[in-house]
């Protein structure tokens, strides 16, 4: 066993696609368009009755405007949090939520919301960094397979 | 040849009328395993202070300005495939950018490596 850091720990939980609370969830965010369904009971959803259900079951029914993916940048340079995310045509879809290095996929790696139209996975996106455009595609999380226990 | 330092831990070896820009071993050890080095356009001409690279980290993104005004006459290309190097080689093959210097007595401002180790050990 070895002492890690929080930066080795935060490559870690983003390869594996989980949501770091106040980046990638926030007090704006449900758990529809986070992708993270599963931790609200099948009877809970049905019936409602807790705080935000209005919401989460219209979601459920219509789809939320705006869904977490896993973005895949091109070459070498890491978007990180608060990039723009742009159609390739220049049209703004969203911003990135969480990004940087992924050691295990030993390439740069990002999640972030967009809108639910430019949200399958394999989408031609850019994410703006510097300025720039940077070319990615929408990518199933997780990035790195799961090796830990639930 | 001599070599100078900024407090933002940037070097710059004078080599003539040019100097080769890095960051020093003590900032690529801080930085922890480079991933990405940005580098500007050959012929872009800095000012002294002007950001003049950006090189990124596992943990984070850093500015890397320039120590001195002039034009950038070459960039170390072999950064995009081998970002690695600056961990590996700060001082060598590490290297960010060649710059044309338009006003050599900015160096004066500068520190020496000497005047260097002693800003370390007054940080640490």
């Amino acid at each position: 066993m070895k002492p890690i850091g929080l930066g080795a720990r935060d490559s870690l939980r983003l390869e594996a696609g989980l949501c770091l609370y106040g980046h990638d969830i926030d007090t704006t965010t449900s758990p529809i368009e986070a992708g993270l369904i599963w931790s609200i009971q099948k009877r809970r959803r049905e019936e409602g009755g807790f705080p935000g259900a209005g919401r989460i079951q219209r979601e459920i029914k219509d789809g939320p405007a705006r869904v977490r993916v896993g973005l895949k940048p091109e070459g070498r340079a890491p978007a990180r949090e608060g990039a723009i995310i742009t159609t390739p045509d220049g049209r703004e879809v969203g911003i990135v939520t969480s990004g940087g290095f992924g050691p295990t996929v030993n390439g740069p790696v990002a999640m972030g919301y967009v809108s639910r139209d430019v949200s399958t996975a394999g989408t031609d996106l850019h994410l703006v960094v510097r300025g720039k455009p940077i070319p990615a595609k929408v990518a199933a999380m997780p990035f790195a397979p799961h090796r830990y226990k639930r | 040849m001599t070599t100078r330092y900024t407090k933002d831990h940037e070097y710059i070896r004078v080599e003539g009328d040019a100097g080769i820009v890095g960051i020093s071993d003590y900032a690529q050890g801080q930085l922890g395993d480079v991933v990405y080095v940005e580098l500007p356009t050959v012929g872009k001409t800095l000012a002294k202070g002007d950001e003049a690279a950006v090189v990124e980290s596992v943990k984070a993104a850093s500015e890397v300005y320039a120590p001195v005004s002039g034009e950038v006459v070459e960039v170390n290309s072999d950064l995009e495939g081998t970002p690695g190097a600056v961990n590996e080689d700060a001082a060598g093959r590490g290297w960010f950018l060649k710059i044309r210097l338009t006003n050599p007595s900015e160096l004066d401002a500068l520190m020496t490596e000497e005047q260097y180790g002693e800003f370390l050990k007054s940080i640490s």
